[in-house]
């Protein structure tokens, strides 16, 4: 034979690859090969060549989907050839109850999709940690003293150096502070940006090496060194355009010429999300033992645990305990993961819930597809009684069985990893401005995608095991003979029911938890502020003390700022303050003079800040007793007086006038400090602060006005209640800033109520997310009910047929089957309101001014739930009672 | 094949052919005989599955025959009945005979 007389080599190629292999294959070929020259002989050779493609694909086929059938139990692509033969079938099973299968793929889908969501958001923020070497061992240190409640304190850098010398734990223990740097060079516009002042050692200690350049080198902090600056990634691009001779340029840094000596990688935004690092500058020579806080950090050693390492800092505490009895009395060292530093151990508690949540709601999705299987399992239950009969096997049965529940559950889960997909993406996109740790990055990741083929593999058994026994389980005997008719919905009511009350109940304690957060959410926004902070614009400008060396330079420039703003024609009123309320405020202690407090623990902790005599009419703060400072009280150091707010007066100066009274206020509870006079009682405000505007009852916290002639401050927001739309006026307000200072930036520049909206995210996003869940375990339950009932009704047509021919009324045989449905019903509620009621003490944490056992909150979620329940069940009871007897009866 | 049962019409006929075609029993010219015969197309797949299932029963064998000269450069299988084969054949045909004895009018034999 010629060459080229031949059949396609590339069939030839395709039937070896599916053909067996060894001489069974090719021997098969062979006689293709003999056939082919015949072919040839008798159509021609074109005509051949296209014969033996159609002959080829044909055989591979045949081999591919019902494989060779013979060597079962030891040929991997015969064992291969029944699965697909039995996934076709699933798929044709399907396919004859297409409203069936849709509803139950996509029940699967939506469980399949909230819980992959969730857990790719708990990956994000808490599993997947940060993107440092050996991020398990890299841990935060802090201290802790009892003595004046306080905890999670930075550490005094004389603390950090014994401690180094000390410890045994730490493969190397460095340090840094936040810090903001404002940015100046003759190409853009003024700018600052949130950053941090590390020692020497501690970018290195971090371990992420720099994309260009070089980071700082342990000797590199200190007082007397030259400023320098590693830029973060994001900084270079946006300011300095990605330049690649960015090493070893000089900008000015808070009025400095700083050098420019290296480029972090993308992503890369230590500790928090932070642009800029430049050296600490302290000097340990001039500083207190009890000052100069700094953020410690480190790896402990491999093979050391948590444990190991805080047995070891509780040993250094003590240590410097007895040698600064004084300055350490009672401070306690100890070190967390890193991690807990900026994502509260709450947050993380509450990730967990939700998960749990949407687990609840995956299990309701998957005895909501048992419970459909069961009910065709029962009418199939002659198909499998058949095939048993005819010697399939019980494990044939069940593989069979939970085959087409695999094929339910693989495409509800691919449609479920969609829906989390978009619903991720679209959920960043609205969480784009908010301020989170860098490395919590939501995306739908390789662990999500495993987590959700998990789900998929779990539903799958979950849903599929127990209809696919009771199927394979029947007796032959029993299902063909007519014994089945009337029984079998007996024998598979009370499992169904079971799973229904389940449903019911799960659906019912993930409402009250979404209640509550719908509640919180509710009341965050109609929450009475007592300001009010529509019309108003705010900025910060924060001064350098390089550039405003003293506190005389500070005061007259917020002093002139403030009246610069005053004069402008769209400002209806000017205030300054340190902390705007709504936002947070410092914590201060007070004391009250005539008052005796007979441990430090005693001494009241308030919320503080340093405003100036516009702030009152600026946010419409109203005054209830005596009146604001005066504008020479305010700037004068001379004349300290303060402004207290009622809650203030409420808790601490019961049964006195509070004008006149002398309070004081310091940072630290054993100060020394000079008594400042109370001039004046506000209104209360909600302070606001906390992760997300969360933790305390913010409104009910006490607040006072201290002024800038009596507290130094570097920083202040400048609040203008505007006569146009607040956020018009921002150039404005930029402008006056920029007129006295060209390098000075302002920082959230934005309308008042913008930024406390921001502020409270926590609510918004937590409050969503449960509602979400809420909603989809109403559904399904009721989705779950109707089928339940509608499978029972069909199930009991005969019995109904014979009621109504013997002269039942229907609204007779509509209550008999509600009473069934009613019965289910109210037993999964009051187990699910236990369920919701153990749900809400955890969440307490995140919930706002909602008591947990709000009567209003439960009568409503029982009211709903008990009205959807009951249509599920009667749109099914109507259709039985007009149901015509004659057909009912026939089987 | 079930203890005292009786190999299917199918196998009977591949059986058959195999010992038609004599030495000449490759895949292909089996497969002529047996449509030949039967009178009708035979699928491949579930021709050579046939074959293997009845290898596996011991009823067929097959040994590995040079390339045909100018058809193929592969090595040709080349069937056989085994004995235990012919014992089957000869089983279900003496069943069969056995049912039809006596029943002349139908055309069977005496």
């Amino acid at each position: 034979m010629r060459a080229g007389d031949g059949p396609p080599p590339g069939a030839d190629r395709l039937l070896a690859r599916f053909l067996p292999p060894g001489m069974r294959g090719s021997g098969i070929v062979a006689d293709l090969h003999l056939e082919y020259r015949d072919v040839v002989r008798r159509r021609g050779r074109g005509w051949a060549r296209v014969w033996y493609w159609k002959e080829a694909v044909a055989l591979a086929a045949r081999y591919v989907w019902v494989g060779t059938g013979v060597h079962a139990s030891h040929d991997g692509r015969a064992e291969m050839g029944t699965f697909l033969a039995d996934l076709r079938y699933g798929l044709r099973i399907l396919a004859k109850t297409p409203g069936l299968s849709l509803v139950a793929v996509l029940t699967i889908a939506l469980g399949v999709g909230l819980t992959t969501q969730t857990y790719s958001y708990l990956d994000g923020t808490v599993l997947r940690g940060l993107p440092v070497p050996d991020a398990d061992r890299f841990m935060f240190v802090t201290e802790r003293i009892d003595r004046l409640g306080i905890d999670q304190n930075s550490v005094p850098l004389h603390d950090l150096i014994d401690l180094e010398e000390r410890q045994t734990t730490f493969e190397d223990l460095a340090a840094y502070q936040w810090s903001t740097f404002d940015l100046a060079d003759d190409a853009s516009p003024p700018e600052r940006v949130q950053g941090a002042v590390v020692s020497g050692d501690a970018l290195e200690v971090v371990g992420v090496p720099p994309l260009l350049g070089r980071v700082f080198r342990p000797g590199e902090d200190g007082p007397d060194t030259p400023p320098r600056m590693v830029l973060s990634y994001r900084l270079w691009q946006n300011r300095f355009a990605g330049d690649p001779g960015i090493v070893g340029r000089v900008i000015r840094v808070d009025g400095e010429a700083t050098e420019i000596v290296g480029v972090m990688p993308e992503g890369f935004r230590w500790p928090f999300d932070h642009s800029a690092w430049m050296p600490l500058r302290y000097d340990p020579a001039v500083l207190g033992r009890r000052s100069g806080h700094v953020e410690v950090f480190g790896r402990r050693l491999p093979g050391v645990s948590e444990a190991d390492v805080n047995a070891d800092l509780e040993r250094v505490s003590l240590d410097l305990e007895r040698i600064y009895p004084e300055e350490n009395d009672d401070v306690r060292i100890y070190a967390a993961p890193f991690a807990e530093r900026y994502m509260p151990k709450e947050i993380t508690a509450v990730m967990f819930l939700m998960l749990a949540a949407t687990l609840g709601v995956l299990l309701i999705a998957c005895a909501n597809v048992a419970n459909l299987l069961l009910a065709r399992s029962a009418s199939r239950g002659r198909e499998v009684a058949v095939r048993s009969a005819l010697g399939a096997s019980r494990g044939r049965v069940i593989r069979q069985l939970l085959i087409e529940t695999l094929v339910i559950a693989a495409l509800g889960g691919l449609l479920g990893v969609g829906l989390a997909w978009g619903s991720i993406e679209l959920f960043e996109r609205a969480i784009v401005d908010i301020e989170k740790p860098y490395w919590i990055v939501n995306r739908l990741d390789l662990p999500a995608l495993a987590f959700a083929l998990g789900a998929v593999l779990v539903s799958t058994l979950a849903a599929g095991v127990i209809p696919a026994v009771r199927a394979s389980g029947l007796g032959v005997g029993r299902v063909l003979g007519d014994a089945a008719r009337g029984s079998s919905s007996r024998r598979l009511g009370r499992l169904t029911s079971a799973l229904v009350v389940t449903e019911i109940a799960v659906s019912c304690g993930l409402l009250v938890a979404s209640g509550l957060m719908i509640r919180s959410v509710i009341n965050l926004r109609n929450t009475d502020l007592g300001f009010a902070p529509d019309q108003v614009v705010a900025g910060r400008v924060t001064l350098s003390r390089n550039a405003y060396p003293t506190r005389d330079d500070r005061r007259a420039f917020f002093q002139t700022v403030e009246d610069r703003l005053r004069a402008e024609p769209g400002a209806a009123a000017v205030g300054l303050a340190s902390d705007l309320p709504g936002l947070g405020g410092g914590s201060w202690w007070v004391r009250v003079d005539g008052q005796d407090y007979a441990r430090e623990g005693d001494v009241p902790l308030v919320a503080a800040t340093v405003a100036t005599e516009g702030i009152y009419d600026a946010l419409g703060i109203p005054l209830r007793q005596g009146r604001a400072p005066t504008p020479a009280e305010v700037w004068s150091a001379d004349e300290q007086v303060v402004v207290v707010s009622q809650t203030f007066v409420d808790r601490y100066l019961r049964d006195r006038d509070p004008l006149g009274v002398r309070i004081f206020l310091s940072r630290d509870p054993t100060a020394d400090v000079p008594g400042i006079r109370i001039v004046g009682v506000a209104g209360d405000v909600h302070v606001g602060g906390g992760v997300g505007g969360l933790g305390d009852d913010q409104r009910s916290r006490a607040f006072v006005y201290l002024t800038p002639g009596s507290i130094d401050v570097t920083s202040m927001a400048a609040a203008v209640r505007t006569r146009g739309a607040p956020a018009a006026f921002g150039p404005t307000l930029r402008r006056q800033v920029n007129e006295l200072d060209p390098d000075l930036p302002v920082s959230e520049l934005a309308p008042l109520s913008e930024a406390i909206r921001d502020a409270t995210w926590a609510f918004g996003l937590f409050g969503s997310l449960f509602t979400i869940f809420g909603l989809a375990a109403l559904f399904m339950a009721s989705v779950g009910l109707y089928g339940v009932m509608a499978h029972s009704v069909t199930q009991r047509r005969l019995e109904i047929g014979v009621r109504m021919a013997l002269g039942a009324a229907p609204a007779r045989i509509l209550r008999m089957v509600l009473n069934e449905g009613t019965a289910q019903l109210v037993l999964g509620m009051v187990l699910g309101l236990g369920l919701g009621w153990a749900l809400s003490r955890p969440l307490s944490f995140i919930t706002y001014g909602v008591r947990l056992s709000d009567p209003f909150l439960y009568l409503f979620i029982v009211a709903t739930l008990g009205s959807v329940g009951l249509a599920a069940c009667i749109v099914p009871a109507r259709a039985a009672t007009r149901a015509d007897p004659a057909k009912a009866m026939r089987p | 094949m079930a203890p005292g049962g009786y190999i299917g019409e199918f196998e009977q006929m591949v059986l058959l052919a195999i010992l038609q075609a004599g030495d000449e029993a490759n895949g292909y010219r089996v497969r002529q005989e047996l449509e030949q015969a039967a009178d009708r197309t035979v699928s491949k797949g579930a021709f050579y599955t046939t074959l293997d299932r009845m290898e596996s029963k011991g009823l067929v064998t097959w040994d590995t025959r040079p390339p045909t000269e100018g058809a193929s450069s592969l090595p040709q299988r080349h069937f056989v009945v085994t004995p235990a084969g012919l014992h089957e054949l000869h089983r279900s045909r003496n069943a069969l005979l056995n049912l039809w004895r006596g029943l002349e009018e139908f055309g069977g034999v005496g």
